[in-house]
């Protein structure tokens, strides 16, 4: 039933997360029901063969089961599509635009602002974007054009990836806080109180030593990571590119993490001070590379489970490709 | 020339009857999907039933009649596990039951008028 279940998912996907536990029962029990009745007259009949003989792509499908048909912007012939393509459109944006934020500023004299500056002409673009794609669809559908793109469909199409194990919305809504709260440190927008006490004087003037464009690439990383968080809060199963999209972006963590941690020096003190806390800094710097090391090991770990998983994938109902 | 002209007509009464057509069932799926839930149903096996009764309907049209029905309490429904499957059950509300009594009621009233225009038209 792997390949009923990852068309099930591939309609469900369309509709809003709310909804989606719901009628991915109803409408995979159905499916089931079907393909049972059809194989009592044709035992050697395939899913394949019955989804190809049978059912619609799965976004016209899913178009056929939507109720509130007055909440679209665009019509329910084209909806999903013009969902579809406005969340490619959007992703993209952002992805070129952090890509042109970290490289404009790797060459410019005053980093930050640049960084900045490219990311502040996000958010206008962003709306450009979306109102090119809303006038593309309002011009299709205005225009008689009927979504036959999704008439060319197979049920060889479906991956099978897309049967994995669901997303864990608190796992994905802790990247999301971690992220934030990390950018937000480093656009010092909030501050951590690292006071430390020796000899019952404490210091608060502390500075980070790492090079400008590490600031840059660990920004560009949150961001990232942000935009992926909130990207997977709305997915429901892990899919192939998202596994791969991880594992990509764990192993830039691990490669800056590493990186930062072989710094001869992470913290340091300014202004003046005591032979106390001239003799605390290095054992300072010693339990925070220790810790970074802790942090990469944990990222390691969840790259090699995505890899493992990706590899040998466990559907939802527990069973194992193999 | 005047062959082509029929053909065309024949074409455009197929195309208009099969929209019109697809209006006057649009509007009686209700009543049929009210009326069959006496008993109680899950989707599919609700499909089946109309189909075996010459109602052919597709998921797509029936699911979200279900939703909206439910939406507006005329239905009930209930899910249970069968064969390793969760399945919901359907059936029709006390206020359905009571709708269904006006529809029908409705139902053989606009029959009748319509029979009666047609019967005068065959005339």
């Amino acid at each position: 039933m792997n390949l009923l279940k990852a068309y099930t998912h591939q309609v469900v996907s369309y509709h809003p997360p709310a909804d989606r536990d719901e009628l991915f029962a109803e409408i995979f029990d159905e499916l089931c029901e079907e393909y049972a009745d059809q194989c009592k007259n044709n035992p050697s009949l395939s899913e394949a063969a019955f989804l190809d003989a049978n059912k619609q792509h799965p976004m016209k499908y899913a178009t056929q089961l939507a109720t509130d048909s007055a909440s679209y912007l665009v019509g329910p012939q084209f909806y999903f599509s013009f969902l579809s393509t406005l969340k490619t459109g959007a992703s993209l944006t952002a992805g070129i635009y952090l890509v042109i934020a970290v490289i404009a500023s790797l060459g410019s004299a005053n980093q930050w602002r640049t960084f900045y500056g490219v990311l502040f002409e996000l958010p206008g673009t962003l709306l450009w974007v979306g109102a090119v794609i809303l006038g593309i669809f309002v011009a299709l559908e205005k225009g008689g054009e009927k979504a036959t793109w999704l008439d060319n469909w197979k049920a060889s199409d479906l991956s099978m990836a897309d049967s994995h194990q669901s997303i864990s919305r608190s796992e994905a809504f802790f990247d999301l806080g971690l992220s934030t709260i990390g950018l937000l440190w480093i656009f010092d927008i909030i501050q951590f109180p690292i006071v430390i006490g020796a000899d019952h004087e404490w210091y608060g003037s502390w500075m980070v030593l790492i090079p400008d464009w590490c600031w840059i690439a660990l920004a560009a990383l949150f961001i990232f990571d942000i935009g992926f968080s909130l990207l997977r809060m709305t997915r429901n199963l892990w899919t192939t590119r998202l596994r791969l999209t991880t594992i990509v972006t764990n192993i830039l963590w691990i490669a800056m993490i590493g990186f930062i941690a072989l710094q001869p020096q992470l913290l340091d003190v300014t202004g003046p001070v005591t032979e106390a806390i001239t003799d605390l800094v290095p054992i300072l710097n010693k339990t925070l590379k220790i810790s970074l090391v802790v942090v990469a090991a944990i990222v390691m770990w969840d790259t090699v489970t995505h890899i493992r998983r990706l590899l040998n994938p466990v559907f939802v109902d527990g069973s194992s490709a193999k | 020339m005047k062959k082509q002209i029929n053909m065309d007509n024949q074409e455009r009464t197929g195309e208009i009857a099969d929209k019109l057509r697809l209006e006057l069932r649009r509007g009686a799926l209700p009543l049929a999907v009210l009326a069959q839930l006496k008993e109680e149903h899950y989707g599919y096996s609700l499909r089946k039933q109309l189909n075996a009764q010459g109602l052919d309907i597709d998921e797509g049209t029936l699911y979200p009649l279900i939703r909206r029905l439910e939406k507006q309490g005329l239905l009930n429904s209930e899910w249970r596990d069968d064969q390793k499957r969760k399945k919901r059950y359907y059936r029709i509300s006390p206020l359905g039951e009571s709708v269904l009594i006006v529809l029908v009621r409705r139902w053989n009233a606009l029959n009748e008028s319509i029979d009666g225009i047609l019967g005068e038209e065959e005339k």
